[in-house]
């Protein structure tokens, strides 16, 4: 398989041809991920679109910047690259929550957050994404179990994404 | 005299950190609140504030405000007794710093709280954020005043205090014996050129099982909470709050407990009675036997305080607090008697179990000696422990004594006798069914 392309069954295992044939169509490049350095950050993602994420935004509405990457601003990893540090740059930080007790989880972190900077991103868009606008993968902190990172695919764009709720916060 | 001109100096660079940049927490996109020091060593808290917005800023850049700290503000700020909004407002100034999107400096000025839109302002419940700092096992202690502001002290005095602090550590541990966690707390060299002692604590698991259950980093964050407890909160706490017959609490001991119960419930902790009052009284016990180890401090002549900080995962120093010579006194009446820590703690079988045992020590006369009791990790705890045999006129050829000649570890059935329910003493009645393990 081209490590630059991806079908949504990416992570799922055999699919009978159907299937396949029927979901052929949303293939997803990430030559934009790739470039820069030698790793494979999409390895060991998964594309979800049913789980809800969260992430701070600036404005009441999404936008393209919303989803822009460290990587996208000119930042690159102090150090010795790592797949992990390189990897980080090049996604966007998004929290998970599946049950309300996780979305109280993460909600207690982004208010603790906005006691310190209440006008920064002073708004909470819950966002789901759409088939083949790009694949996630898990990587928790320390401080944030939920944290997930989101790899754009090519031809991502911002109509690529349901947005469920947008809350000041 | 020559007359002084009425101009505003400020030093380039008093705002930029230059050393120790520590990066306390990052939200995936940018730097959101850090700390280091400036040229001149003082602490600077940076906290982020905005961003640029694309339709009414030419440039792109992220805006920080840049707090100078003194020690005092640091360990407030960084203990939570302070808020940030409270340092603005106890700062004569501040400083913006404008930061372009890959990191760089692009400008700075120096500001007033009175300067920033009320938008801009932290809010009142500003505390440093509990997230942005992970527990370790590492505490660190600093010595101020007196003879310690010349990094100077008494050999005795230093040696007492190192002994002290290592068993108000330990101490803090003893609510977690339910756990099935046991720990030992180990003074650790200090960093070269510092006058500060620091302590590592090692945990063990009791019964090789339970850490499995327990997160480490839930054990570490407890431990600092009620470290951070018996420094702050205790000598506000009502006078016989921790008496073991009291149904008082305070929010303070509730948040204690409610972390304390959910590593009783994850580990299956073996409760008798309610669950919620145990957990009170094992951290009630726990705070009165650490702060008991304090005894004694208040004669130490070369300092005046003492300043614990835990070194957090990423080698952040965070103040917990500072005990003042006069600590113990001022919060003795609240502790827990001696006398009703002692009497209350022991514990005997009700009826004869088997315990695994190796023999160290015996004495065919008497029957009285040493083993080595949990080699197998069937009960509690791989410790030395007391043996009391009774039954004969003599020892010899007993099982005991093959343990002790073959360094063998036997099966036996006795009571044990538990002191806060770790096993100090097992009697034997040789009349008893004694087995020798194959």
């Amino acid at each position: 398989m081209d490590d630059l392309a991806y079908n949504k069954t990416a992570g799922q295992g055999h699919k009978n041809d159907v299937q396949a044939e029927a979901e052929a169509d949303i293939k997803m490049t990430f030559t934009n991920i790739r470039e820069g350095h030698e790793f494979n950050c999409i390895e060991e993602c998964t594309e979800d679109t049913s789980s809800i994420f969260a992430r701070r935004i600036d404005k009441d509405k999404l936008k393209l910047k919303d989803f822009r990457t460290y990587w996208e601003s000119g930042k690159r990893p102090p150090g010795t690259p790592t797949k992990d540090s390189i990897c980080g740059y090049k996604g966007i930080s998004i929290s998970r929550y599946q049950t309300s007790s996780e979305r109280s989880a993460v909600m207690a972190n982004f208010m603790q957050q906005v006691a310190l900077s209440p006008a920064y991103r002073k708004f909470l868009a819950e966002i789901q994404f759409k088939p083949g606008c790009g694949m996630t993968k898990h990587t928790p902190t320390t401080n944030d179990a939920s944290h997930h990172d989101f790899y754009k695919c090519d031809s991502f764009d911002v109509n690529n994404v349901t947005c469920i709720n947008v809350t000041p916060l | 005299m020559f007359e002084i001109k009425k101009h505003k100096i400020i030093s380039p660079g008093i705002h930029a950190i230059t050393s120790g940049f520590k990066v306390l927490f990052n939200d995936g996109d940018n730097d959101t609140i850090y700390i280091g020091k400036n040229k001149f060593d003082n602490f600077i808290l940076g906290v982020i504030m905005g961003e640029s917005d694309d339709e009414e800023d030419e440039i792109e850049f992220v805006r920080y405000m840049h707090v100078l700290l003194t020690p005092r503000d640091y360990m407030s700020f960084f203990s939570g007794r302070i808020t940030l909004l409270e340092l603005l407002r106890l700062s004569d100034f501040f400083f913006i710093i404008d930061k372009n999107p890959s990191g760089e400096e692009i400008s700075s000025d120096i500001v007033t709280l009175e300067d920033l839109p009320a938008e801009y302002w932290p809010r009142a419940n500003s505390y440093c954020p509990d997230f942005a700092i992970q527990a370790s096992n590492l505490y660190c202690v600093s010595l101020h005043g007196g003879l310690a502001n010349d990094h100077l002290s008494l050999p005795e005095e230093m040696s007492l205090i190192n002994s002290k602090i290592s068993n108000f550590i330990s101490k803090t541990l003893g609510s977690l014996t339910p756990v099935g966690v046991i720990g030992r707390v180990y003074s650790q060299a200090p960093l070269a050129g510092s006058f500060k002692l620091n302590y590592r604590i090692e945990l063990q698991d009791s019964n090789r099982l339970s850490l499995f259950y327990t997160d480490e980093k839930n054990i570490y964050n407890y431990v600092q909470n009620l470290l951070r407890y018996i420094i702050i909160d205790l000598p506000k706490e009502a006078t016989g709050l921790l008496s073991p017959t009291s149904s008082d609490t305070s929010p303070a001991l509730e948040r204690l407990s409610g972390d304390l119960e959910k590593m009783y419930i994850e580990a299956g902790a073996p409760i008798k009675g309610n669950l919620q009052t145990n957990v009170k009284n094992n951290i009630k016990r726990s705070i009165s036997e650490s702060v008991e180890q304090l005894s004694g401090i208040e004669s130490v002549m070369s300092f005046d305080d003492l300043r614990i900080s835990n070194i957090t995962d990423n080698q952040f120093e965070q103040p917990l607090g500072e005990l003042k010579t006069d600590y113990y006194d001022s919060v003795h009446d609240k502790l827990i008697s001696e006398h009703d820590l002692k009497s209350t703690l022991i514990e005997q079988d009700l009826k004869p179990r088997l315990y695994n045992i190796l023999v160290i020590n015996f004495s065919i006369d008497t029957g009285t000696g040493r083993a080595i009791f949990n080699i197998d990790g069937i009960d509690n705890q791989a410790i030395k422990i007391r043996i009391n045999v009774a039954g004969r006129t003599s020892y010899e050829n007993t099982p005991f004594t093959e343990s002790l000649h073959k360094k063998k570890v036997i099966s036996v059935e006795g009571i044990a006798t538990r002191h806060n329910g770790i096993v100090k003493t097992i009697s034997f009645q040789l009349d008893a069914k004694a087995l020798v393990v194959e």
